[in-house]
């Protein structure tokens, strides 16, 4: 009985070595990625320019991929946006930059080039600020005098970090639709004498803290360069 | 894999619409109100508070009241006109028919120059009045005695300390 249980034992070592072997062979197929130019615009944004004087601009955003789950990623774009407040109106005219990296953080089947983007952003604007009017704020016992003479502040700049998260998905053939939530914190900025930037292109609207949100929503087409 | 697309998504949704306006309220001075004090005109380092005072402001009509001026107060803050560049404070000093007394009203008036500062988003721009000047009008029967003004030039930035005496 023994000795049989020996043979089995040996075929059975001989057929698993066997199988392995065949499985390698199989494996030597290997799926090669496609690395290339992504480009695309922000949808939301000239949108909001058809309908609204208020809320002007555009935005162009592109990728590069260097290497497996890494893309440099860079936003640019242009806003032109007057808000209204409690005491004042104001208006904030210019353009905007943001250079980074962004990573993929979802593992996609074979074929599949879905992204859970994490990225980071160096941010800079140039811009001016333009107070179209305002109301003192004193006790509403008093008449209420309002200054509509305009004070434009040109030659303004700011710099921020922006840490990125979205999503990607390949809709159809090299064509992305895109979706990403944006914390920012603001590093330094010219601010303009007797006033301050409390919207800045790129970054938003500045809260009390330096602090800002902001999102995009995008169409995005990939122009496959090379398969690595 | 599919439910933390959605899961992110969803994430993302919540966040954007997601507003914290903690910067809504002001909690900033504003435009500061002119704070006289009342002193004793026989003991002048005394303070000496003033009952049944009425505040007008020239060219508004009504009466100014807040919670600085009640029936029996040795200090008091009032708004200055920010339109024009003086204000015409009407205060009288009301009588009491037990007394015998009547209605005696003595007219101040403050000059200044304006400055307008911004403040903040929710607070918006103050204006602080610098170079004022005060004085009263004399009559013959002047309940206010005298005046000073705290500082000279006297410049009401804030209203953390008196501007104008009073000596009554």
């Amino acid at each position: 009985m023994l000795k049989y249980t020996i043979s089995l034992f040996f075929l059975l070592t001989f057929y698993a070595a066997f199988a392995q072997l065949g499985k390698s062979a199989q494996d030597t197929v290997t799926y090669k990625d496609r690395y290339g130019l992504r480009v695309g615009i922000d949808v939301v944004r000239p949108i909001y320019s058809l309908f609204s004087d208020e809320k002007k601009g555009f935005e162009i955003v592109g990728d590069y991929r260097i290497a497996k789950r890494l893309y440099i990623a860079t936003e640019l774009g242009y806003r032109d946006q007057t808000r209204q407040e409690d005491f004042f109106n104001f208006s904030t005219k210019g353009q905007y930059i943001k250079i980074g990296v962004d990573y993929n953080a979802y593992k996609n089947w074979i074929g599949m080039e879905n992204m859970i983007v994490v990225g980071l952003r160096y941010g800079f604007s140039t811009f001016n600020q333009t107070v179209n009017e305002y109301s003192i704020n004193a006790d509403p016992f008093v008449p209420v005098r309002t200054e509509t003479d305009k004070t434009t502040y040109d030659g303004l700049n700011a710099h921020w970090a922006e840490l990125v998260l979205g999503l990607k998905v390949e809709v159809l053939h090299n064509v992305f639709l895109g979706v990403s939530f944006r914390g920012n914190t603001l590093i330094t900025s010219t601010q303009p004498e007797n006033f301050k930037n409390l919207y800045v292109p790129g970054f938003e609207r500045v809260y009390f803290n330096d602090f800002g949100f902001s999102f995009n929503y995008t169409v995005s087409y990939l122009i496959p360069l090379y398969r690595k | 894999m599919k439910n933390i697309f959605k899961f992110l998504l969803f994430l993302i949704i919540a966040v954007t619409q997601l507003g914290c306006e903690s910067d809504e309220i002001c909690l900033e001075d504003i435009t500061p109100k002119l704070v006289i004090r009342f002193y004793n005109a026989n003991i002048p380092s005394e303070l000496k508070s003033v009952a049944l005072l009425k505040v007008n402001i020239g060219g508004i009509d009504g009466e100014y009241s807040n919670e600085t001026i009640t029936n029996l107060t040795d200090s008091i803050a009032i708004p200055l006109q920010v339109i024009e560049n003086k204000t015409r404070f009407i205060l009288t000093l009301q009588g009491n028919s037990n007394q015998g007394t009547e209605d005696n009203i003595d007219t101040l008036s403050v000059s200044y120059v304006q400055q307008d500062i911004f403040v903040s988003r929710s607070c918006g721009y103050k204006t602080v009045f610098n170079e004022a000047e005060a004085s009263f009008v004399k009559d013959d029967d002047n309940w206010i005695k005298g005046l000073e003004e705290k500082n000279d030039p006297l410049e009401i930035i804030d209203e953390n300390a008196a501007h104008v005496k009073i000596y009554h």
